[in-house]
């Protein structure tokens, strides 16, 4: 993006003393911002468009005697030339320390590039300090330099424009889809159709009970929010102290769903993306509650269909319940007879009570294995080798557990 | 994968205790929780790289413990070094180096692609830095993928979702232990890793149980813990996403078992624990645990040795199990660690607000 000039800037008398500097765009700085030596600007790196730079032209007698210097460290840099991010509401921003970067001398200009790109929307304050800068190089420059006639301080308040945020995020789909939910539901999988914001996401995702009243604390707050890496799906608990049986949250509050009832999630549309554009439209799902559901998952109930030879069309298992939507993504899949996995593509349906398996290709006649993976959970986290809920009394030992399952199945003529 | 890619580049050298550090730049992809460990080693979490990379800091030994430690906004000052509205700043944990006196904090700045993870550094004296990660001794372990997983990325399937949360790490004698969250399937594992990191040493998990009343048994994912010694045998002491406090013998965590925390405190409802620290006071050990509602909340851990679980049910509301306190004046806790011998590190403040990062005398 190229320089905006909508910053605005506050030009000291010293402008006279830099424009003694002659400001050559050099390899390393384009300077596709308007030449006005002796400001403060801001420059784009042709190296790295991304980045944004802030630049001040030196008088010829300072860039030398600040090259002739030696070794200049970071601190002695901040001295003359610091910029301050003005943060937050409350702090004055000379009162906060200078953002962290590096400075560099380009033959007659300074240049301070920031650690991180700068933030869009931010106003920076630059200040130039020549007495710093004259008591860094001392001797007979400073001497000539103290001669001129200026002001010592040059200050710039900068910013780069924030693009407009668009609202054009949705929430593209929530899972599990099905209306019909149980008792000790565990996790939603929230959908959206470009990265989100982070950091406060339960202050924007309610459950309502049937009166449109909302539920205090039905969700697991965890610091470390669940997001899929490119932060498009967000995994959200129900907290797990009311959904176990006997511990203290569900004998004080009991479990946050009830058979029966009907419960609705909200989205805010004030949630905001990783643009900062608040979504497009707020997003809700209405459910109602069944029993528990305290069953494992049985393979051995699902009902495989497979395709002929020769067709394309998928293969395909049915399930008695909804299971999860990400772990039948990744948990589930085709070995052919030499334990090759068969490269495909999943599709999940029915409410997830559905997976499919589309080769893309005519299936060969041959002896097949659907492999599925023992962490495969339903809705309410009983999994393949073991309910949520283990009853010790009831189910003293876990036997050997694998972490494969295999269903076999034929490709016939 | 930028962090591995750049180790290619880099060369193995011997420090004197050991480590096998590399010299070369560390590129983090994310950032969780903070530990640190002996000679001023610190370890940082990248739950998106799944790794733990161990960075040897420059360590200058301080004698301050006069508990002079306080910066009072310190949301917006970390967000002024950064460059950044404080808004678009997130402090994930703290960390401290006591022989120097050195605050860090795990923060990300921005959102979405665009977010950056950085360690920052803050000095008794209010000087805030962010850490270099440029051409830095370091070291590396990677975290194992979860059971049942090694199907992913194969190219065949579209890009693996999975991610696992570090909820927590920890340098306990000589190992690494790190707790994990997935944010698919329902289960906690806790990683032990040797350290100095061996070669191709992967953190391979223990997963974790919790036994409700000696009967139903769930899986349970450790939300924070804290290391402590019960008759010269080191335990883990987790709080549990569902509350509960339990005791786990370190011994007991082997690669490929299953591990059925002791519950020997329940905690009660709306109660998030956030933050476990143990010091000794007038030769008793304490353990505090920063809280969403309770506060800080301290427990004689004298008892636990020979506490006896909690095995039947609790019963009209409060807590059972280890007897505890709340320190009334320690109000807004996000973070705990210890300073010194007297004085605990804290975040604190108003959610969102104004954080203050202060030292406070051990209650």
């Amino acid at each position: 993006m190229p320089l905006r000039h909508d910053f605005a800037t506050a030009i000291c008398p010293f402008i006279l003393v830099l424009q003694l500097g002659c400001a050559k765009p050099t390899q390393d700085e384009a300077t596709e911002t308007k030449e006005v030596s002796g400001e403060i600007r801001l420059a784009k790196r042709s190296a790295m468009p991304s980045q944004t730079v802030f630049e001040v032209d030196l008088p010829q007698a300072l860039a030398d005697g600040l090259a002739n210097s030696g070794v200049l460290e970071p601190a002695d840099w901040k001295k003359v030339f610091h910029i301050h991010a003005e943060t937050a509401n409350g702090f004055d921003w000379r009162e906060l320390p200078p953002v962290q970067g590096s400075y560099r001398l380009t033959n007659n200009r300074l240049v301070f590039e920031s650690l991180f790109p700068l933030q869009a929307g931010v106003n920076y304050h630059a200040v130039f300090n020549l007495s710093k800068a004259k008591q860094l190089i001392g001797g007979k420059t400073a001497d000539r330099l103290a001669e001129m006639k200026h002001s010592d301080v040059i200050e710039a308040t900068l910013r780069l424009e924030r693009p407009r945020a668009k609202p054009e995020t949705i929430v593209s789909q929530v899972y599990p889809t099905a209306n019909s939910l149980p008792e000790n539901l565990l996790k939603f999988y929230l959908h959206f159709s470009a990265p989100m914001s982070q950091g406060k996401v339960y202050n924007h995702i309610h459950l309502l009970n049937a009166r449109n009243e909302k539920i205090d604390l039905p969700f697991l707050e965890l610091d470390e929010e669940l997001w899929n890496p490119d932060g498009t799906r967000l995994t959200i608990l129900f907290d797990p102290g009311r959904i176990k049986s006997g511990l203290l949250p569900r004998e004080q509050d009991g479990p946050v769903l009830r058979e029966g009832n009907s419960y609705t999630l909200k989205i805010d549309a004030t949630w905001t993306d990783a643009n900062g554009a608040p979504l497009k439209h707020g997003f809700t799902k209405f459910f109602v509650v069944t029993a528990p559901d305290v069953q494992m998952p049985s393979p051995a109930q699902w009902k495989i269909t497979a395709p002929d030879a020769g067709s394309t069309n998928p293969l395909t298992l049915d399930f008695p319940e909804p299971l999860d939507h990400a772990l039948l993504q990744r948990l589930v899949w085709v070995e052919d007879a030499g334990n090759r996995a068969v490269e495909g593509q999943v599709h999940v349906g029915d409410d997830e009570r559905q997976w499919a398996f589309v080769l893309g290709k005519a299936w060969k006649v041959g002896d097949y294995q659907i492999m599925i993976g023992t962490s495969l959970e339903d809705l309410a986290g009983n999994n393949v080798s073991r309910p949520f809920e283990v009853d010790r009394v009831q189910r003293p030992e876990d036997e050997f557990i694998p972490n494969y399952v295999t269903l076999d199945f034929k490709i016939r003529n | 994968m930028g962090l591995f890619a750049a180790s290619l580049a880099t060369i193995f050298v011997l420090t004197t205790d050991a480590a096998p550090y590399q010299n070369g730049d560390v590129k983090l992809q994310s950032i969780g929780p903070l530990a640190t460990g002996p000679d001023g080693v610190l370890f940082v979490s990248d739950p998106k790289a799944a790794c733990i990379i161990a960075i040897k800091t420059a360590v200058k030994p301080s004698d301050n413990t006069s508990g002079n430690f306080k910066v009072e906004g310190l949301n917006a000052k970390v967000a002024a070094v950064l460059g950044a509205s404080v808004d678009q700043v997130r402090i994930i944990d703290l960390a401290v180096d006591a022989s120097s006196q050195t605050a860090y904090l795990s923060v990300i700045r921005g959102q979405g692609a665009s977010a950056n993870a950085a360690v920052v550094s803050v000095r008794p004296s209010g000087e805030i830095h962010v850490l270099s990660l440029k051409n830095v001794q370091h070291a590396v372990a990677e975290l194992s993928n979860a059971p049942a997983d090694q199907e992913t990325g194969t190219g065949r399937r579209r890009r693996n979702q999975r991610m696992e949360s570090i909820t927590d790490i920890a340098f306990v004698k000589g190992k690494l232990i790190v707790a994990g969250l997935s944010n698919e399937e329902f289960s906690s594992t806790l990683r032990t890793i040797p350290f100095p990191f061996e070669g191709s040493q992967k953190g391979t998990g223990v997963r974790i149980f919790h036994g409700a009343h000696g009967r139903y048994e769930t899986s349970s994912p450790v939300r924070t813990f804290v290391s402590y010694d019960i008759g010269g045998d080191p335990y883990i002491l987790a709080a549990y996403t569902c509350t509960p406090l339990v005791k786990i013998p370190i011994v007991e965590l082997k690669p490929g078992s299953n591990v059925v925390g002791e519950t020997i405190a329940e905690l009660g409802n709306r109660n998030r624990p956030l933050d476990m620290i143990v010091y000794k006071k007038n030769g008793k050990q304490y353990l505090l645990m920063a809280n969403s509602s309770r506060g800080v909340m301290k427990i004689t851990t004298e008892k636990l040795g020979n506490y006896k679980g909690i095995t039947e049910k609790v019963s009209g509301g409060g807590t059972e199990g280890v007897p505890y306190e709340t320190v009334s004046d320690w109000t807004e806790v996000h973070q705990l660690a210890e300073l010194d011998s007297q004085h605990a590190l804290v975040v604190r403040g108003v959610d969102g607000d104004n954080l203050n990062l202060e030292a406070v005398r051990l209650p």
